[in-house]
């Protein structure tokens, strides 16, 4: 089952080296662990988030693919699905077994069919359009459900402006 | 899941690659391996949907609900595999001209036989069982067990067989107590002068007895041998005398071997558990968690092996899960947490410890910085400029492993977003109201080129470029069937 695991991770990684994706580009934190991945996410054209570059780390667990990877931001983000401390939050990282806000649809959790390349779409379509109903951070929730023009943009343009600054660091 | 990783196709090769990837698991992506269907016509390899199903009761694919007991073998599939892999092989050693592969040519030489040796087993073990009735003369069991050497020692295997092997040598004993019945045309060659019941032989039969009317013969349900009709009852109840054939009359139905039960790991003393983890020849040593969490391995991997035609002894598995365990150990020892983050910490801190983190690791992040934007780049090309380097970049992102110049991104981002396009129109009619993810995954990742694709409108002259990039993209379709990255989107639909 480890070894599966691994192996299924160094051949996405492959992939992924072979055949990139737009939007992200992904790599390992240390050559050596397969189960650590550092992702850079480019902010989609036509949202707030154009022009940013968001790094995030991927941990996956050993019996990877039956559960799901974790991932988190560790750029400054402001996204009503990403929590504080750039933990996201979106269904398809909700591991099979567990409901624990019951709102979700079987369909939208963690299946094992799931690739790098799908996981990291869906991030981009949640930071393409955020979904206020299952928030993990509440504030910024708040603000992109009632004025998302105001107070929500100017956040996020702070987090693109020094994302992009960051890039350069 | 094969554990070797086979060489890529050669790009003249790439019509197979749907074949390839068809034939492929969609929860490993490993060519599949002992393949199982599930009600809803999906297929996987017989442990990876066993290890699902313990997670959750659905089909990894549809969301469909179902149990381990709505698989069924697609053995087609299994022979169909098999013979991919050979073919795939001699192709890919056929291909001198791609160097990558020609070092593997040795090994590749030695896997082309396996398909074969595994056309032959079961068809030898099939034989294997004609001549021990045959044989029957033979009054030692242990060679009957000698040909089958990996069984042998084996309680779960060798408990069907050796029903069986004991049938075997009772029978000769059988005929000698009731003397009236023969069991068996060859025994009956020898007792022909007191046989009435002969099987294909009765019409020349020597005995008097039985030249008047044909003798019906019926077959005996226990020792499904031919008896006359009149003598049946009689030859049932001195073959049902015999413990052992009452034994084998349950256990004849089903060569095959049973799946384990899942167990109630709650409800077990740990005295229990390590009882059964020695009749699986496991460890019982650990903590309780790690026995059953060893026991529930051995439980996936000996069900998936029922699946087989020739299953693996229950040592090979006890082995194998404990290999497992091993690495799983090292692994855990090894991988450290990137960041450790406790409730209580304000954001402030967690701040800090983000931008250590991103100060540490910068020259990885920079480098990722620079693959996105050599993307972002290569779509904002001239139109023009690309489909000149489009047949160029095929024939060279084959070869060249140098995956991160700028230039092998360009052809694969193009085709990419036209990848998309089409697999989105083509399914796009009828089941866009479908809750199955494999295709709101399309739909995400047409929402996702909506995003990309159209430059940004900011620049005149970019967005202009961007119509004549899709242009070419339309005429296309039919030669992004052909392309690698086609190809590698259809494995998720």
């Amino acid at each position: 089952m480890t070894e599966q695991s691994s192996l299924l991770l160094r051949k996405q990684l492959a992939e992924l080296n072979k055949n990139p994706v737009e939007g992200f580009s992904a790599g390992l934190v240390d050559d050596d662990d397969i189960y650590q991945w550092e992702v850079v996410v480019m902010g989609p054209q036509d949202t707030l988030f154009e022009g940013g570059f968001f790094k995030a780390t991927l941990t996956f667990p050993h019996d990877y693919p039956l559960r799901p990877p974790k991932m988190k931001f560790i750029s400054e983000i402001w996204h009503p699905n990403v929590a504080k401390n750039g933990d996201v939050c979106i269904s398809i990282l909700h591991e099979p077994g567990e409901d624990k806000y019951g709102y979700e649809k079987p369909e939208e959790r963690w299946l094992p069919i799931h690739t790098v390349e799908t996981i990291m779409i869906s991030v981009i379509s949640m930071l393409a359009d955020p979904n206020s109903d299952s928030p993990a951070n509440v504030d910024a929730a708040k603000e992109w459900r009632e004025d998302p023009t105001g107070d929500f943009k100017k956040k996020v343009a702070r987090c693109v402006r020094r994302s992009q600054e960051m890039a350069f660091d | 899941m094969a554990r070797h990783v086979e060489p890529d196709l050669p790009p003249s090769l790439a019509c197979l690659k749907n074949v390839d990837t068809l034939l492929r698991c969609p929860i490993c992506f490993d060519f599949l391996s002992i393949s199982m269907m599930t009600k809803c016509s999906h297929n996987f390899c017989s442990l990876c949907i066993r290890k699902f199903l313990s997670y959750k009761l659905q089909c990894p694919v549809c969301n469909m609900q179902m149990t381990e007991q709505d698989l069924r073998n697609n053995r087609l599939l299994d022979d169909l595999v098999a013979n991919f892999q050979a073919a795939r092989q001699e192709l890919s050693k056929a291909h001198f001209e791609s160097p990558p592969i020609s070092p593997k040519t040795p090994a590749s030489a030695v896997k082309c036989k396996t398909p074969r040796e595994r056309g032959q087993k079961p068809s030898s073990s099939i034989m294997s069982q004609f001549f021990q009735k045959k044989s029957r003369t033979t009054p030692n069991k242990e060679t009957h067990e000698d040909a089958q050497p990996c069984n042998a020692s084996d309680p779960y295997l060798s408990s069907g067989k050796a029903q069986h092997l004991v049938i075997v040598k009772e029978e000769p004993i059988d005929v000698e107590d009731t003397s009236t019945l023969s069991l068996k045309p060859v025994k009956e060659e020898h007792t022909a002068s007191q046989s009435f019941s002969g099987s294909f032989q009765a019409a020349h039969s020597l005995s008097p007895s039985k030249d008047m009317k044909p003798v019906i013969k019926v077959e005996c349900p226990v020792c499904s041998v031919s008896v006359a009709q009149h003598f049946i009852n009689k030859h049932l109840d001195t073959c049902l005398s015999s413990g052992e054939k009452k034994e084998s009359l349950r256990s004849s139905f089903s060569k095959k071997r049973h799946p384990m039960a899942k167990l109630v790991y709650n409800l077990l003393s740990v005295q229990e558990l390590k009882r059964r983890l020695k009749e699986c020849h496991l460890s019982v040593q650990g903590s309780r968690d790690q026995l059953i969490r060893r026991h529930q391995d051995f439980v996936h991997i000996y069900n998936a092996q029922c699946d087989s035609l020739n299953p693996k002894s229950v040592e090979e598995i006890a082995k194998e899960v404990e290999a497992n365990e091993k690495i799983r150990n090292q692994l855990q020892g090894k991988t450290k947490p990137v960041m450790v983050f406790s409730k209580n910490q304000s954001e402030k801190e967690i701040e800090e410890m983000h931008s250590n983190y991103r100060k540490q690791h910068s020259s990885d992040f920079s480098r990722l910085i620079a693959q996105v934007r050599g993307r972002l780049q290569a779509t904002k090309q001239a139109p023009v400029k690309q489909e000149v380097k489009e047949q160029k970049e095929d024939a060279r992102e084959s070869c060249s492993s140098d995956q991160f110049s700028e230039a092998n991104f360009q052809s694969p981002l193009a085709i990419r977003v036209e990848g998309v396009e089409a697999d989105a129109g083509q399914v796009a009619g009828g089941i866009e109201l479908s809750s199955s993810p494999t295709f709101s995954d399309v739909s995400i990742s047409s929402s996702i080129s909506d995003i990309f694709g159209p430059e940004s409108s900011s620049n005149v002259d970019d967005s202009e470029r961007t119509a004549g990039q899709k242009r070419p993209s339309g005429s296309r379709d039919g030669d992004a069937a052909l392309s690698p990255v086609m190809g590698k989107r259809r494995r998720k639909t």
